[in-house]
């Protein structure tokens, strides 16, 4: 049995070990900032969680609360990554870049930063303290 | 076998590093420095099971908070060159895409 | 006083799951106090409402997560195909209509579009949300609105809040 799980949960950590290379590769290889993020997002949720779910097999949900912890770390990192990566992509944007696209054409939605309909006020403030 | 695991996150740290070193936009910096910060919660966790050391989780929990904080702070502060929010006008200054 | 009374409860589970001593009285009490104290601060910061504390929707959260995660893996496949493939990525930026009424609703839909990887929501304007995708495909996934049904669904169990709270005017501030 314990042999199962030690094969079990050596098979996750290396699979999510290959998922945070790729999310590295990806990083290295993507044209622009907007496509990267999307690579480093392969670590932070399918890489970092087969990696803590490995080391649950091998924790266990014990009365060291070890386990409890790794499900932790796995709940913090699903609700602060994407977060993170939305402010990211906003500020890129409200600062001028424009996403990379196969044919080279804007995309067809944008920010419309000239659209005085926006009721967004911390947008509004990030514009305007950018544009002076 | 989390010797194997912390091989890999360790080449994703020096891939990650590499692409904040080479940037161009600061954008680009953030997230590599971001996406670090996640493997290196993976190490500290790797580690802490390598040398039998449970406390280990508690400084990588720390650690990922701090991480999404610190990233919200950066960004904050590459946007208003302040941590209190938009304030006094900047001068002009010439912007072509993104800072770099 | 429900949202504060839960989140003390929340908090104070959270700090004896961290602590592992459940039988030392120091930091059990320096436990109630730091509970105390955020939920104070929170009150402070007007935080207790039920968006700051949706002890409605947890319950409805977790029945909605295994179905997330499965998707989490399926699009991880799929960025994973392009990262060995550069030359399969397409990306596209758009807006997506989102049925969602109130905005805790929009902001549960919004943070599981981002968390898939693929798919990021850049912008919740209305009822559409602006979504940079890496491949055409992830994006009709979204236009098929499977995600947005089952966020209705979480979002569900809300009381919908009364028509004055959403007309505060963000940029006075509200109180």
């Amino acid at each position: 049995m314990s042999l199962v799980l030690d094969i079990l949960s050596w098979a996750l950590m290396v699979t999510g070990g290959v998922f945070c290379l790729l999310s590295g590769v990806g990083l290295l290889r993507f044209p622009d900032v907007f496509t990267r993020i999307h690579a480093a997002s392969l670590g932070d949720t399918l890489g970092a969680g087969l990696i803590l779910l490995g080391l649950l097999l091998q924790a266990g949900l014990g009365a060291d609360l070890v386990g409890i912890k790794l499900v932790l770390i796995l709940v913090f990192l699903l609700f602060t990554s994407p977060v993170a990566t939305h402010a990211l992509v906003q500020a890129a944007l409200l600062d001028g870049l424009k996403p990379w696209t196969r044919d080279g054409r804007p995309t067809e939605g944008s920010l419309n930063p000239d659209d005085p309909a926006e009721d967004d006020a911390f947008i509004r403030d990030a514009r305007d303290g950018g544009r002076r | 076998m989390e010797a194997t695991a912390s091989v890999f996150v360790l080449v994703t740290m020096a891939l990650a590093l590499a692409r904040a070193v080479r940037g161009p936009t600061v954008y680009d910096r953030i997230a590599a420095v971001n996406a670090f910060g996640t493997m290196t919660v993976l190490v500290l966790v790797l580690v802490g099971f390598l040398t039998d050391r449970p406390e280990f989780e508690d400084i990588a929990l720390l650690y990922g908070l701090i991480n999404f904080a610190g990233t919200i702070a950066v960004l904050k502060f590459v946007k208003y060159s302040s941590l209190a929010g938009p304030q006094e006008p900047r001068p002009a200054a010439p912007r072509a895409e993104g800072r770099r | 006083m429900k949202h504060a009374l839960s989140l003390f409860v929340g908090l104070y589970v959270l700090w004896l799951l961290l602590s592992g001593h459940w039988d030392d009285p120091l930091l059990l009490g320096l436990g109630v106090t730091s509970a105390a104290l955020t939920v104070f601060v929170a009150w402070r910061m007007e935080g207790l409402d039920h968006e700051g504390v949706p002890v409605a929707v947890v319950l409805r959260a977790l029945a909605y997560w295994p179905w997330l995660l499965w998707q989490i893996v399926l699009s991880n496949l799929a960025v994973a195909r392009c990262v060995l493939n550069p030359d399969r990525i397409a990306p596209r930026m758009t807006w997506v209509p989102v049925s969602q009424s109130t905005d805790l609703g929009k902001v549960i839909l919004a943070n599981s579009i981002t968390l898939t990887p693929g798919t990021i929501s850049v912008q919740v304007d209305g009822g559409h949300i602006l979504v940079h995708a890496l491949e055409p495909g992830s994006i009709h996934d979204l236009f098929g609105g499977e995600m947005d049904r089952r966020a209705d669904w979480v979002e569900g169990s809300l009381d919908r809040p009364a028509q004055a709270d959403r007309t505060t005017d963000p940029t006075t501030g509200g109180a």
